[in-house]
């Protein structure tokens, strides 16, 4: 039976073709099924923010020491994760990325994740703010920009309140910490983010699609 | 429609009258039997009509003008070339895509056609019949616990609570998975993953199966497990839709279609008796014998040609003398005009292997010589050890004890003693990387860059060559895989078979002189799978060491010369060398330590305590609290309190030392450096040491003491909580405890099924970023050594890694929630009820109480 309706099917073809074109009646050309279009989060943008969460909470076990005076301050890619998200599919993605990619470690060190689910925030939120109406390259540095002062602010800041949790230091001691560790630190940290971010993130859409 | 698949009618009945007492709700009586019963086949399923469907707006098309109808009862095999589109004819028939052109009815309800376009609603119902299961089996669990999976799908349906446990039963009965219920799905095998996946289907009350590819990525046991589970199926009357490459699937088959470029080309009835529910249980009684079924036609034939063309060696726990693979007199006329043959190119001396308390390793005492220019397969069952030998072989791990040396390079020395094996240093194992390629399983995971030129370049930029030998060198790699015209796409773009070539490419342009690969044909078509044979032949021709892991027999035989055979005798390794020719019995090998034999522990009751039975959300709230509250310990007595606190629920954890241990080890050094970082602010008190700018005073210890225990304290109650919670009860409860905030629009129910199913790929990602790491190392790419552009290079090519991983899996997720019937604001039902008991209650005040105690407690001295 598939060879006999082959031939009429040839024939139908072309006023499918015409007709389809013209009048596209269906929800999106993306091969919808209609299922969880209206105003919900489909299955693939929770798949997507479910993986890209995965994966922050993934690299954020990757550990580089930075700075030979600082050991025990790491670097962890996770950042970049969250950035990438934030160009891809907006503030939103950004901010769930940023959350949840540091709730593993919310029960073993809850003052630790909150402090960096902060500067995720900080940092991706703001930069997919700037870049979500116009998708630039110009944007693009602009939103790293202003989200690397947003998330340097707010790693100071936080340090400035929570380290005295873990530590006999008075916000003044903390403070003096600043200038010779904690900016360069952050700065370096940043930096990488940012570069990183820059270099992936076309691609990383594109093959988002 | 003529001859179709007879379910005969008794068998119809048999399967009918099994189904009363434990068989999957629905298809049981009413439809299965009524219909099958006359020579007609069953009522429609699924009816296509000119359907069209394009990737790209119309430049080709991967569906065109496909019409097809499948009746109830049916096991149609679509198959056709990659990039045919099988995949997409069976997206569409599952429901789960629609075409841009014809018309679409699935189970009676048309859910697309040109005149109306989609139809959600139609849609929607349709697929609560049609189950889905995809190529990679584990893409598409959704948490890690086997009745939470299989709860999934009945809990979107809003299945009554009582009716899903009797779901689950039944569906896991179906697919032998019964035992497993409380084990985690991801740690299983791809056979038992993919019958899992059917039985999350079943659970939901599936008629109807569209399976694409579903054996396409086992090894050949997990696949006939899973073709039993398919015949069963059949026999009890579920239409089955079966993408596939594999002839073995087609045995079972009613019906062929086959396509190629988007046409139907052909569409066979095929006359075979379906099995019935008898033979089907049968099957399932001698399962232990599917491999002779399986194997049974081509053996005979393939012994004879195996041991003309092979040289086979043994490599077991505990044979003293050294297995020499020898190069031939052939093989050394068309190599390459080595000075240096006398010398292995391999040496192992005494090597064992055991991973630091994994259970056994047939890699005992191994003492091999291999010989440069010669090829070898590895074969071996599955956890044989054959990818650690390979691991080995690259300096990835190091011996527990003996010696290996390759090419010369010592790259673990014995110690001669009780101790392991001495590592060779980071200089010695880059110039190994240079000199022994590693291709990993699934190396297409590894692409990275934007053109397949920078990707395959990444390896020999890393040797730090210049830009036309880099040029000459990828080209050349290129020319040989024969995708140079691939140059300038993006790898992104390619089929399957191209990027493994591609991948493949970045290896060889490293020009290494030893080439290990893991199973790199697995889930590729014969084309695809002929050229990489090709490959290998003339790189052994150019003289290039070549060793093959595979558990193909007829791949062995065609790339390799030689043969190792790893493997325990007592297992199933005495068919393997009945395969090669090795009389078993008559060689003295020792069997398996007995213990460990007999399967996973059952972590049922042995996981049972007065704190993992709290409701997770009273347990989550508490434990927090006190958490938070241990932060504002200032004295000894808070201390003491947090101290036993934290103390008694450990043991009301039931956790051991040693199990409290291994969860807070990691945080030891933060212990140490926030103790040490009190000492060394805190100035006040008596000095007890004066050394230039260091002093040290005793309240700086003192209050270096009290933050580092109150920290511990901390996290010793972050361990409580994690050893006790699976992380499906931690995401209900964080569910539930945010359900307020859904009346402001947040998606909390989504937010919450984002982070268990991020918590449930988090192991396979962490997995797979270290297995990328790994792989870029290899090709010379490390992120801890090196300037500060290679390390930023090597950076990139993991993460751009890792992120095309990601998405891979979302998009298999993605269609799996969907086929599960997933859907935002529907109305769900839950197979785990929460409940607040008195002990949630007494543990709440108990919290309560500490903080009282703590508050009160606040005055005291240091």
């Amino acid at each position: 039976m598939g060879r006999s309706t082959h031939t009429s099917g040839v024939q139908k073809k072309r006023t499918k073709t015409a007709g389809s074109s013209a009048n596209l009646p269906r929800p999106d050309n993306a091969h919808s099924t209609g299922v969880g279009d209206t105003g919900r989060w489909s299955s693939k943008r929770i798949a997507i923010y479910a993986l890209f969460s995965a994966l922050a909470m993934a690299v954020s076990f990757i550990e580089i020491p930075l700075m030979p005076a600082a050991p025990w301050l790491k670097y962890d890619p996770s950042g970049i994760v969250c950035l990438v998200s934030g160009f891809a599919f907006g503030p939103s993605a950004a901010a769930i990325v940023s959350v949840i990619g540091f709730l593993p470690h919310v029960f073993s060190n809850p003052l630790g994740a909150l402090m960096a689910m902060i500067c995720a925030l900080a940092l991706s939120v703001p930069a997919a703010l700037v870049y979500r109406n116009h998708k630039t390259r110009g944007r693009a540095v602009a939103g790293l920009i202003i989200g690397s002062v947003c998330a340097l602010i707010a790693a100071i800041v936080c340090n400035l309140f929570i380290t005295p949790l873990y530590a006999h230091m008075t916000m003044m001691q903390v403070a003096a910490m600043i200038v010779p560790i904690l900016l360069p630190f952050n700065l370096i940290k940043l930096a990488i983010h940012d570069v990183v971010t820059f270099l992936i993130y076309k691609p990383i859409s594109k093959l988002v699609g | 429609m003529n001859t179709v698949n007879m379910v005969s009618n008794d068998s119809a009945v048999t399967a009918g009258s099994a189904g009363a007492g434990a068989v999957v709700a629905g298809d049981a009586g009413a439809t299965g039997a009524t219909m099958t019963g006359t020579t007609v086949a069953g009522s429609v399923i699924a009816q296509l009509q000119h359907v069209r469907f394009t990737y790209d707006e119309g430049k080709s098309w991967a569906l065109d003008d496909i019409s097809l109808t499948i009746h109830q009862g049916e096991r149609i095999c679509i198959v056709g070339p990659n990039g045919s589109g099988k995949s997409t004819l069976s997206r569409v028939l599952a429901g789960l895509v629609a075409p841009d052109d014809g018309s679409v009815t699935l189970m009676g309800q048309v859910v697309c056609d040109d005149e109306s376009g989609v139809n959600p609603d139609a849609y929607r119902a349709a697929r609560r019949s049609i189950g889905a299961v995809f190529q990679n089996p584990e893409d598409q669990l959704v948490t890690t616990v086997v009745e939470d999976e299989v709860a999934f799908g009945p809990e979107n349906l809003a299945v009554p609570t009582g009716e899903i446990g009797h779901r689950i039963d039944k569906s896991l009965k179906i697919v032998r998975m019964a035992s497993s219920r409380h084990n985690d799905p991801t740690l299983m095998s791809g056979g038992q993953q993919q019958r899992i996946s059917i039985a999350d289907m079943l659970a939901m009350d599936s008629k109807v199966l569209v399976l694409d590819e579903p054996t396409a990525m086992l090894d050949p046991d997990s696949r006939a497990d899973v073709l039993t589970t398919l015949n069963w199926l059949q026999a009890r009357g579920t239409t089955l839709v079966i993408v596939t490459h594999l002839p073995e699937d087609l045995a079972s088959a009613t019906r062929i279609v086959r396509l190629e470029h988007g046409h139907v080309i052909s569409d066979e009835q095929q006359n075979v008796t379906a099995p019935d529910a008898s033979t089907a249980a049968h099957e399932l009684a001698a399962k232990v014998c599917s491999e002779e079924v399986q194997e049974a036609e081509g053996v005979a034939a393939e012994e004879s040609q195996l041991k003309e063309h092979h040289e086979y060696h043994l490599i077991c726990g505990g044979i003293v003398e050294t297995t020499h693979v020898h190069k031939d007199d052939a093989a050394a006329e068309v190599g390459q005009n080595e000075t240096d043959t006398d010398q292995p190119i391999i040496s192992m001396k005494n090597v064992s292997f055991r991973y630091p308390g994994a259970e056994r390793t047939p890699l005992q005492a191994i003492n091999l010589d291999i010989d440069a220019g010669t090829s070898t397969a590895i074969v071996g069952e599955n956890g044989s050890g054959k990818t650690t030998f390979a691991k080995l072989l690259s300096g990835l791990v190091t011996p527990t004890s003996g010696s290996i040396t390759v090419a010369g390079l010592p790259i673990a020395t014995d110690s001669h003693t009780k101790k392991p094996s001495k590592r060779a240093n980071t200089k010695k194992l880059r110039e190994l990387h240079r000199k022994v390629g590693f291709v990993m399983q699934h190396p297409e995971q590894q692409l990275f860059a934007q053109t397949v030129f920078e990707d395959v370049a990444f390896g020999p930029r890393n040797q730090g060559l210049d830009e036309n030998q880099i040029k000459a060198q990828v080209s050349e790699t290129l020319q040989l895989l024969g995708i140079e015209h691939l140059a300038q796409r993006s790898p992104f773009e390619l089929s399957g078979g191209q990027q493994r070539l591609a991948a493949i490419a970045g290896v060889l342009a490293c020009k290494p002189s030893v080439l290990v690969l893991d199973e790199p044909t697995a889930g590729l078509d014969d084309q695809a799978s002929a050229i990489i044979v090709r490959v290998l032949r003339e790189l052994q021709a150019q003289g290039i060491t070549i060793l093959l892991i595979t558990h193909n027999v007829a791949l062995a035989k065609q790339a390799t010369d030689h043969a190792l055979v790893l493997g325990w005798l007592e297992d199933n390794l005495h068919k393997q060398l009945e395969l090669v020719g090795i009389p078993w019995d008559s060689i003295g090998i020792p069997t398996p330590p007995s213990e460990n034999v007999g399967g996973a522990p059952s972590s049922t009751n042995a996981k049972y305590s007065w704190v993992a039975s709290l409701d997770a959300r009273s347990k989550m709230l508490g434990l927090l609290v006190l958490m938070c509250t241990a932060f504002t310990m200032t004295n000894w007595v808070q201390l003491g309190i947090g101290l036993v606190a934290a103390l008694g629920l450990v043991a009301a954890a039931r956790i051991t030392p040693a199990r409290l241990w291994h969860a807070i080890r990691w945080f030891v050094a933060m212990f140490i450096f926030v103790a040490l970082l009190n000492v060394l602010v805190v100035h006040s008190g008596t000095v007890l040491l004066h050394w230039g700018p260091l002093v040290i005073s005793d309240e700086g210890v003192k209050l270096g003491v009290l933050y580092a225990l109150r920290f511990t304290i901390v996290v010793v109650l972050g361990a409580v909580l994690l050893e006790t919670t699976t992380p499906v009860a931690m995401t209900d409860a964080f569910e539930s405890l945010m359900r307020p905030f859904a009346r402001l629009g947040w998606h909390v129910q989504e937010v919450a099924l984002v982070m268990s199913l991020a918590l449930r790929f988090l192991p396979t990602l962490a997995r797979e970023t270290i297995a990328v790491r790994t792989a870029q190392a290899c090709r010379g790419g490390a992120v801890e050594s090196g300037n500060l552009l290679a390390r930023l290079r090597a950076l990139l090519s993991i993460i751009m890694s890792v992120f095309a991983a990601a998405l891979r899996h979302a998009d298999t997720l993605s269609l799996a929630l969907d086929a599960r019937c997933f859907e935002e604001g529907l109305q769900r039902t839950h197979w785990r009820v929460m409940r607040m008991r008195v002990r949630d209650w007494v543990l709440l005040g108990g919290v309560v109480v500490i903080c009282v105690a703590l508050w009160l407690c606040r005055g005291f001295a240091l």
